[in-house]
């Protein structure tokens, strides 16, 4: 089991998951499994925790807004109340379990950890854990949106029920829980049947804990989705349609030679192009080379030139979303070669993850103007986010997380023997990873 | 043992709960101490210190104890959802259902013989056991009641404002304000409600008209308050100093509230003197310093108790201040004029 070295406060475990899930199954199973924990109850008022337990107490879920000036700000007064009572009876318990009701949304909950000083000094947020029905989950993971919250949340997601599903079914939710979360932890159960050292003493929102994100996630995204080349550009235009987005970033860079390979020598300065500011073009301007030009085609589509000699133009979304033509004089033209890359997200509304790795140290007032900027103004739709920077100047590594907008950070161990680098992950609806990394790439010194 | 760390008299060390304390509360003529523990104790002491009476009060943690104006009876509140009404020597005279699994606050009518209980969103009001009133439509969980001082009208803080109850005529009206109000304190002339609040701030309230106002720039919410016996001054905590605001006047706005310094400790409970100017303050680290507001900006005198101050009351003459903390510890301490 995994521990907090030096942290005298007592770790909470908050149990999530829709109705008939399985929580209260694991819930069970936790109070009866020998585990030398003894662990006070917070249940929700539908609970029924089914062993003779002694610290049960049963909760409202009062969810209540706080009027300091945080506009999404909500947390759990009963939560407050109830917690702030049972730690006067503290020689009682050494762990708290929160269950949470089917719907709940685990938001206030957790912000209820940060914002509540006298809570904060005596517990610490140990994880959510939330529990899913593998069987039964995909009636609701479209449309309850209580599901995609408590999945985004969760810094463990168990799969429950797994044996009332076929392998592959099983597979494909697997990989649609890692896309949404990618910092959880996703184990596979069958009647909550999990060890417990995976759901007790977890430390998600331990600042100590270094950030760990399988390398696959961290791989190269770009803030295109294809890119084409043509052996000259003379005479050629581009013509875009009316799309499901209002605008499409485009940007012509000259190229070596129409092959795949030059394509791909090109894909930094374009991931750098993209970052900067586009520039308007209207219907019949002309792309300038290396310089990022926006263009909102509507119920008229919008025709923009191409700069002449060979040219690799790269198209924000795919060019069959806009109806994307390249057309010359006698009509339209094909590119030598194109290749498409995944896209940042599958729809904007969908909960998803972005995770940032880059070299290279940080300026910490840009930082600073940029995180806060951001957890200010989307931190509705942000969950959670986690973060091992490197700032100028720092010898410490600077780690941080929040949750919506609430954010704790501070330096921690010094880099030792590793390469100085920034990961950080958002989990969020709707994130634009262009935005996000260009946003990111600003604040490099 | 209690240390003394100014010229003040030794604190006289009571026989320890073995239970953190959660309610201390004087009978009327001073001559008993009741103190509630959160294992469910309810301690009867005499003015010897002498244990009158120990009774398992509640199967849960008790949370509050309260004297009848007549000291007659008292009544505790406990997490088990029950309000019990107890003779001094212990004997249980009546075991009320409060409405919901935990007992937040009990109180008595001033002067009179009614006796409230906030449990839940449930505020009941009986007499000589008897329920009389009950309301359970409250927006959210009531966190305190408080009694005008007249005793007409009851006071319920919740999440959204102040629900108002009169015994004679029912409901009374809600003053509103946003946030989560955890603590109420009526000032002794009836013409102020304050509220401490989550977000903190204090809200107070002029009565009977309901014109309010804010003090903000609390570093925590604010739990602890404590009216004057003037109702003059209203003491408040919400982090590591008392904020005394002055109502004399057409204060307190505009002017400058006293800050009494704590030397960084929290402020666990305040308590000011039935009669007199001095204020109590209980502070996490055990200490207790009793101040003379507007008089002197240091202590007159602090005692250090082991264990977070819990809970403090003067006695009725305002000779001593029994205190009582998470450790179990209680004690007299010696801080009248």
């Amino acid at each position: 089991m995994q521990h907090e070295p030096d942290d005298p406060r007592v770790p909470v475990t908050v149990l999530t998951g829709f109705l008939g899930a399985g929580k209260t199954t694991l819930l069970n199973r936790i109070l009866t499994e020998q585990h030398g924990r003894r662990i006070a109850v917070i249940e929700n008022e539908f609970g029924e925790v089914g062993v003779d337990h002694e610290l049960v107490v049963a909760a409202d879920e009062e969810v209540f807004e706080m009027n300091n000036g945080c506009i999404c700000c909500t947390v759990r007064g009963d939560l407050i109340r109830i917690l702030g009572s049972l730690m006067r009876r503290r020689g009682r318990f050494d762990h708290v379990l929160i269950e949470t009701t089917g719907l709940a949304d685990p938001g206030p909950v957790a912000q209820t950890f940060f914002v509540d000083d006298e809570l904060a000094a005596a517990l610490r947020l140990d994880a959510i854990v939330t529990v899913v029905d593998a069987h039964h989950v995909w009636r609701h993971i479209d449309t309850a949106p209580e599901v995609t919250e408590q999945i985004a949340f969760a810094d463990v997601v168990l799969l429950n029920k797994a044996d009332l599903v076929a392998p592959g079914d099983l597979a494909r939710l697997e990989s649609r829980v890692r896309a949404m979360n990618h910092l959880a932890r996703v184990h596979t159960t069958e009647r909550a049947e999990v060890d417990l050292d995976h759901v007790l003493g977890v430390g998600g929102f331990s600042l100590a804990r270094a950030l760990t994100v399988d390398p696959g996630f961290l791989s190269p995204r770009y803030p295109f989705e294809w890119v084409g080349a043509f052996s000259d550009g003379d005479g050629l235009v581009a013509r875009l349609a009316e799309g499901p987005d209002p605008t499409v970033d485009l940007l012509a860079l000259p190229l070596a030679a129409a092959t795949d390979e030059a394509l791909r020598d090109l894909l930094r300065e374009a991931t750098l192009r993209f970052g900067d500011e586009p520039l308007a073009l209207s219907d019949g301007d002309a792309l300038r080379p290396g310089r990022t030009a926006r263009v909102a085609p509507a119920a008229r589509p919008v025709v923009v030139r191409m700069p002449s000699g060979p040219v690799a133009l790269f198209v924000q979304h795919r060019p069959e979303e806009f109806a994307m033509e390249v057309v010359g004089a006698d009509g339209p033209v094909s590119p030598v070669v194109a290749v498409e890359f995944a896209p940042d997200h599958e729809h904007d509304e969908e909960v998803s993850s972005v995770g940032i790795q880059a070299p290279g140290d940080l300026d910490p007032d840009r930082l600073n103007a940029w995180l806060g900027g951001l957890l200010a103004e989307r931190g509705a739709d942000i969950f959670r986010s986690k973060g091992v920077l490197s700032l100028s100047g720092e010898p410490r590594r600077y780690v941080f997380q929040g949750v919506h907008m609430l954010f704790d950070g501070r330096p921690d161990r010094p880099w030792a023997g590793e390469e100085r680098a920034n990961t950080l992950v958002f989990i969020g609806r709707g994130l634009d990873r262009a935005e996000l990394e260009a946003g990111f790439r600003a604040c490099l010194a | 043992m209690p240390g003394l760390t100014r010229g003040a008299p030794a604190a006289r060390r009571l026989p320890d709960l073995d239970d953190p304390v959660a309610a201390v509360a004087w009978a009327p003529d001073g001559g008993r101490l009741a103190v509630a523990g959160i294992s469910g104790t309810l301690v009867v002491l005499g003015q010897d210190g002498e244990v009158q009476a120990r009774v398992g009060a509640h199967r849960e943690a008790a949370v509050d104890v309260a004297w009848r104006h007549d000291g007659t009876m008292l009544a505790t509140a406990g997490q088990d959802g029950r309000v019990r009404v107890w003779r001094p020597d212990g004997a249980p005279v009546h075991d009320l259902d409060a409405g919901a699994p935990w007992v937040e606050r009990v109180a008595w009518q001033p002067g009179g013989p009614a006796l409230a209980a906030a449990a839940g969103r449930v505020v009941r009001v009986w007499r000589d056991g008897a329920l009389v009133s009950a309301r359970d439509d409250h927006p959210s969980t009531v966190a305190d009641l408080c009694w005008h001082p007249r005793g007409r009208r009851l006071a319920a803080g919740h999440y959204g404002g102040v629900s108002l109850l009169s015994l004679a005529d029912g409901p009374a009206g809600r003053l509103e304000r946003p946030g989560s109000l955890l603590r109420l304190a009526w000032s002794p002339d009836g013409r102020h409600l304050a509220a401490g609040a989550q977000d903190a701030c204090v809200h107070v309230w002029v009565m009977p008209d309901g014109r309010d106002m804010a003090m903000s720039g609390y570093a925590t919410k604010v739990r602890e308050l404590a009216w004057d016996a003037g109702g003059r001054r209203l003491a408040t905590g919400g982090g590591a100093q008392v904020t005394v605001w002055d109502f004399a006047g057409r204060g307190p706005q505009g002017t400058r509230p006293l800050e009494l310094a704590t030397g960084d400790e929290a402020v666990t409970v305040l308590a000011f003197a039935p009669a007199g100017r001095l204020l109590a303050a209980g502070l996490a680290d055990g200490r207790v310093s009793v101040w003379e507001p507007g008089r002197r900006r240091t202590a007159r005198a602090t005692w250090s108790l082991p264990g977070a101050v819990s809970a403090l009351a003067w006695s009725p003459r305002a000779r001593a201040i029994a205190a009582g903390t998470e450790d179990g510890a209680l004690a007299l301490l010696p801080a009248g004029q």
